[in-house]
């Protein structure tokens, strides 16, 4: 193949991939990804700006239920077609997998993408200054930012396939990681905090300040959470990443036998009545906005536990076609060089039962704030278990009482989805690969602590 | 290398980097190789340093075309040199990113569709997810005084959820060694998971415990290796903290050891172009350096200035840890044990620097009652401080100095690169165990 025109290169693989796959039983679809980010990292050894533009292809050949998978930047992207039909021979079929049809109603879109310009790296400067002046007022100098990162990106996207679809998109997202030390009685205590939001405009700073002042001290400065029953307030935050940990009991048709085992084929809830897990790509204060998936399926709005009974499932268009069911746009691509896989984009409690979490605290005589997560929830779907290490504070008459520096919440994963008692209006988000999961404060009372 | 030298103002240092990876992944389960996928990318990135400040400028390709256009970015965005001028006719240097070993694609297909049958038809009947990626990853810089090949390296690397007789356990295989080598060792490690002896809970609290290799590579990695990385001004850690002090008992030596090829860490040059040093990080016991790259102001690079890609900047990483071995055989580490533990597989781990906390994900370990390893253990975690750790490693270090194919790549500050360990067991006393759920 000559060399084409940088506009028309998409098409010019495409035509050349497509000519070739006529027979039956056959499709492919071509998924182009330009996006330019800036990074900006501020820490001992100064500042530091990176700015990235890239530009990628992947092709996925299906025939048969056989799918070959491959990826290349703009110069090696008329090898595709090749490349990818060597490697078909090896694959084995799989249900459902048929390239992306169009869904009714949905429009096509051709044009080519433009490039993406780079953000100022003033922004991000400036969201690391607020930081770190958050951090020094708000702790008088107990915390300091050893190193900051902000990094804001755009992508657009495009597909196109032999089932008649093509498409066009744009996303942002923009992070904020930075590392902070605590400092007391002689002992330090480092941590890695990690925010993320559609804009850097959006990133919650001053949140994102305290919870990293409450995670290095706490454990510096509380004592352990005696044994007992209390009743047990988890701030979003904590039950954000637990949350998030439940979401690929949702990817497609492959959780589905565990599912009915822990509800009995129905006979028992998910969790409690005030409890109903949705996936969106708009939600409010959300970590992504999506429009559509990796697939090019329009994004919506899929509830998967309504009311506590499980009622669907996030799918991608080889899992929709499985189960029977349209696509809800749930398919991610965590690079434009990675195969499409299920994922989330804002999988949270859906917080319109809620109340004031102002009024939750009220209402807890003797109890413990799970504040923020100490490690990452180690839970097991298969055993039904899971055990949470996070830090916070005793509560007595709805008012914090003492630091607590180790928080164990242990038990069966559905007697706590079902023992929640009450929900607060104030939904919160924290990523997870390729999205945001959220949750509001959750309550729960009378939590045996061991 | 004029383009890249004319760049630089006064103070200012740096280089241009390419990239040109190669992955071509299988993955499949109990129903066979289910997917394969070919991934090619290839990058350049100009990178400009000074006391205060740097800037990288990344573009996809490694054309001509493309070196031109990232240098003319990196001298708008940067504030050029009086004097320069990206034009067509300063042509780039002319690296040749050197070939990658020449394995036909098709082959290890057929080869890894053979293992595939293999675990299937295992008497236990694993259900398993199991992934192999053979990846080619070529890297060159060019600095204002020279172009360098970092070198080929080529590994295998493979990625597992077995779960059979209700049980399940990660897996994870990482190997520079040649191809037909690593596919057979991979194939060995596999099959050896597949365990259906009856596991016991763990016991909780203060244990003592003898690592085997391929577990001890991953203990020297998080306590030592980490703690001795040179994060910008300072080596901002428990052990950078105490250079020169003893820290462990006295014939121990901790090397970074990046020349070592036949480990998956191992390279020529670095991300910046500086050779490939020895460091003693221990020496006799004591703390004797660290790790640095050309982002560390405090130090000379010696070396250890590694990216992912070329969209990231490097900063100093590990890249092989090898360890002095001793004379003690497993059996006598085991009897001068007594009564504890014996870890002969880790999946995961961690370290702050700071604090020196760490913590290891072990899937595989024995009981070990008066000197003989005894029941088999479900999944727990052991944790400590460094500097307790190294204090409390016993001096009788194993005979049985091996590479791990274990540890595989690191990940720090979302930047994941590959690191190899070659370690002897080792005795540790003074750890915590606690129970983990899966």
């Amino acid at each position: 193949m000559t060399l084409v025109h940088d506009d028309t290169l998409f098409d010019a693989v495409f035509r050349a991939a497509a000519e070739s796959e006529r027979a039956p039983m056959t499709g492919l679809e071509l998924y182009e990804r330009r996006g330019a980010l800036v990074e900006v990292t501020e820490d001992e050894a100064g500042l530091a700006t990176a700015v990235v533009e890239e530009r990628g292809f992947a092709l996925r050949l299906f025939r048969a239920g056989r799918v070959a998978f491959a990826a290349a930047g703009p110069s090696e992207a008329v090898h595709l077609a090749d490349r990818t039909r060597a490697l078909l021979p090896r694959a084995r079929p799989r249900r459902g997998f048929r390239p992306p049809s169009p869904q009714p109603g949905e429009e096509t879109t051709r044009t080519p993408l433009q490039s993406p310009l780079p953000e100022s790296p003033e922004i991000a400067t400036d969201v690391i200054h607020r930081l770190r002046q958050i951090l020094a007022s708000a702790s008088k100098g107990a915390v300091s930012l050893t190193g900051a990162t902000v990094l804001s990106g755009e992508r657009r996207e495009r597909i196109e396939t032999t089932s008649g679809r093509a498409a066009a998109w744009n996303t942002a997202a923009a992070t904020l990681t930075a590392t902070v030390v605590g400092k007391s009685g002689g002992e330090r205590y480092s941590s890695r905090i990690l925010g993320a939001a559609p804009t850097m405009a959006e990133i919650p700073v001053a949140r994102l300040a305290h919870l990293a002042i409450d995670r290095v001290l706490l454990p510096l400065s509380g004592k352990p959470c005696p044994e007992g029953r209390y009743d047990l307030v988890i701030d979003p935050l904590v039950a954000g990443h637990l949350i998030g940990r439940l979401a690929p009991l949702f990817f497609g048709d492959g959780e589905r036998e565990l599912l009915r085992t822990w509800t009995k084929d129905g006979k028992e809830p998910f969790a409690s009545s005030v409890i109903s897990l949705v996936d969106s790509g708009e939600a409010p204060g959300g970590t992504v906005r999506v429009v559509r998936d990796a697939e090019g399926t329009p994004k919506r709005r899929t509830v998967v536990v309504d009311r506590g009974q499980l009622v669907g499932a996030l799918t991608d268009v080889a899992a929709a076609a499985r189960l029977e069911t349209p696509p809800t746009g749930n398919s991610i691509r965590l690079t434009w060089s990675a195969e499409p896989e299920i994922g989330a984009a804002n999988f949270h409690v859906d917080p319109s039962p809620g109340i004031s979490p102002i009024d939750i605290l009220k209402g807890v005589s003797r109890g413990v704030y799970a504040a923020v997560l100490l490690e990452k929830p180690d839970i097991d779907p298969a055993e039904d278990r899971f055990r949470i290490a996070c830090c916070g504070y005793s509560i007595e008459k709805g008012r914090p009482s003492g630091k607590l520096s180790e928080i164990i919440l242990a038990g069966r994963l559905t007697v706590l989805l079902r023992s929640i008692q009450a929900i607060g209006d104030d939904p919160k988000f924290v990523s997870i690969p390729g999205g945001g999961a959220g949750s509001p404060t959750l309550f729960i009372p009378k939590w045996r602590f061991l | 290398m004029k383009l890249v030298s004319g760049l630089f103002r006064r103070g200012e240092t740096g280089e241009a980097f390419r990239q040109r990876k190669t992955r071509v992944t299988w993955s499949g389960s109990e129903a066979g190789l289910t997917g394969v996928a070919r991934l090619e990318e290839s990058g350049t990135a100009i990178r400009i340093r000074s006391r205060e400040h740097s800037l990288l400028v990344a573009r996809e390709g490694i054309t001509h075309e493309v070196f031109r256009l990232a240098v003319r970015e990196a001298g708008r965005r940067n504030g050029s040199a009086p004097f320069f001028k990206a034009t067509h006719n300063s042509n780039p240097p002319r690296v040749v990113l050197g070939p990658g070993p020449d394995q036909d694609i098709d082959d290890i297909g057929l080869q890894l569709s053979g293992l595939f049958a293999r675990i299937s038809r295992e008497p236990r009947h694993p259900n398993f997810k199991l992934s192999v990626s053979w990846v080619i990853d070529r890297r060159a810089v060019i600095t204002p005084r020279r172009a360098v090949d970092c070198g080929i390296p080529a590994r295998l690397e493979a990625s597992a959820t077995l779960r059979w007789a209700s049980r399940q356990r990660e897996f994870s295989y990482h190997s520079a060694a040649p191809l037909g080598r690593a596919l057979d060792e991979l194939e060995e490690s596999l099959l050896s998971v597949l365990s259906e002896e009856r596991e016991v809970d763990p016991p909780e609290g203060p244990v003592s415990a003898v690592l085997t290799p391929e577990a001890a590579a991953v203990f020297w990695h998080e306590v030592v290796g980490h703690c001795l990385e040179c994060e910008g001004r300072e080596v901002s850690s428990v052990l950078g903290r105490v250079q020169g002090a003893a820290v462990a008992a006295q014939g121990l030596d901790v090397i970074a050891h990046p020349s070592r090829l036949d480990l998956p860490g191992g390279y020529l040059f670095d991300d910046e172009g500086q050779p490939a040093q020895e460091v003693a990080l221990l020496r006799d016991g004591c703390v004797a350096g660290a790790l640095s790259g050309g982002q560390c102001t405090v130090r000379e690079s010696n070396g250890h200035g590694r990216t992912s890609d070329y969209r990231r900047p490097p900063h100093s990483r590990m890249s092989n840890l090898v360890v002095s071995g001793g004379t003690a055989s497993p059996a006598e580490l085991l009897s001068h044990l007594g009564d504890g533990l014996l870890v002969s597989s880790v999946s995961f781990g961690a370290a702050d620097p700071e604090s020196g906390r760490f913590a290891m994900l072990i899937e595989e370990g024995r009981l070990v009652r008066k000197g003989k390893a005894g029941a088999r253990l479900k999944r727990f975690s052991l944790t400590g401080y460094a500097l307790e750790a190294l204090h409390n490693l016993d001096g009788a270090l194993g005979n049985d100095l091996r590479p791990a194919t274990s540890l595989s790549i690191c990940q720090k500050g979302g930047d994941a690169v590959p690191t190899g360990a070659a370690s002897p067991s080792i005795l540790i006393h003074g750890l915590t165990a606690r129970r983990s759920l899966r």
